[in-house]
């Protein structure tokens, strides 16, 4: 007879470790889910809306892009337009900008102010953002214009939620 | 901005640079002209709330001055009228109407260039981004006249 001879109490160690393993896994899983799906979601499930743009046509100089997308409020199910400025900068990268005025919210324009060429203009108060979409100072809007996250699929500009201009 | 308790918050937080009122002029007809009334309250909606987006930090787009297309030139005009006095005393600088109805031209120049009128295109049938460019290119005709009262004042 071998001398290892599980005694009654390792056995009943080995076994309650063991269930109580899984027990403790069967509740941690959902609860790591919990806490890691946000995380996943937001990585890959954001919305991106694909432009008319081929990226290959982009140059220097901001065009105008409109995009719709479906959003559901409580009553009606609407199509929201959005328009974005975007070009290419100097360093050949995309920029997309959202034409809201963060004054208070009017949609600017390119290069529409005579006194001030190549400069987005926003008619209502004459805010000005300079082509990277900090704003002017002396004009009423106290902050950069939003810039759109993008996205770039078979040549195509997808464009995904604007998101405040992270300060330099 | 438009009349709803979000957009007035901000209304109320910066009402020296709101200074300007839109008001739509829809006629409603259930006679002979329906179907062409109700083109020019769908032009005219989808318009309003274009010129709206455009300029929602300086003007208001209220609900429209509805009226029964075939009533009364001078009564319509009148109320329209009143309307205006009353946001002038309230303390807006600038009231502008805008309307597909061409029977308001024959009163224009009571409304001292305020009345702006722009002929419903059917949108039936269209295909989207034609009829986009095409609003677009009404918002850019009609923002060059605000633009310029503002100008004005400056
Ligand atoms: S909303 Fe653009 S300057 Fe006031």
């Amino acid at each position: 007879m071998s001398k290892h001879r599980v005694s009654r109490r390792q056995f009943l160690n080995y076994t309650l470790t063991g269930v109580g393993g899984f027990m403790a896994a069967g509740m941690l899983m959902p609860m790591l889910r919990f806490a890691v799906d946000p995380v996943l979601e937001a990585a890959g499930g954001e919305n991106y809306v694909a432009t008319k743009q081929k990226v290959d046509d982009l140059t220097g100089k901001p065009v105008r892009l409109d995009f719709s997308y479906k959003q559901k409020d409580a009553w009606y199910e609407s199509e929201v337009t959005d328009t974005a400025w975007v070009y290419k900068n100097d360093e050949g990268k995309i920029v997309a900008l959202s034409p809201v005025c963060k004054h208070l919210g009017c949609t600017v324009d390119w290069n529409t102010s005579k006194d001030h060429p190549n400069q987005f203009f926003c008619p209502c108060h004459f805010g000005r953002y300079t082509k990277d979409g900090m704003n002017v100072k002396g004009t009423p809007p106290l902050k950069p214009l939003d810039s759109y996250d993008y996205k770039v699929k078979d040549g195509i500009l997808y464009l995904g939620s604007a998101v405040p201009h992270k300060e330099a | 901005m438009k009349l709803v308790p979000k957009d007035m918050e901000m209304f109320e937080q910066a009402r020296e640079h709101i200074d300007t009122i839109i008001v739509p002029l829809i006629g409603v007809d259930f006679g002979s002209d329906t179907k062409s009334y109700a083109r020019m309250n769908e032009f005219l909606t989808i318009l309003s709330s274009e010129i709206e987006r455009q300029f929602k930090g300086r003007i208001i787009l209220i609900p429209p001055f509805t009226y029964i297309a075939s009533s009364e030139e001078e009564a319509k005009k009148q109320a329209a009228l009143d309307w205006k006095s009353n946001f002038l005393n309230e303390g807006f600088k600038h009231v502008f109407f805008i309307t597909c109805d061409s029977n308001w031209k024959a009163v224009e120049n009571d409304f001292e260039q305020t009345l702006i009128w722009v002929p419903a295109i059917p949108l039936e049938g269209l295909d989207d981004t034609y009829k986009r460019q095409m609003m677009d290119e009404q918002v850019r005709q009609i923002s060059t006249i605000f633009s310029q009262r503002w100008q004005r004042e400056k």
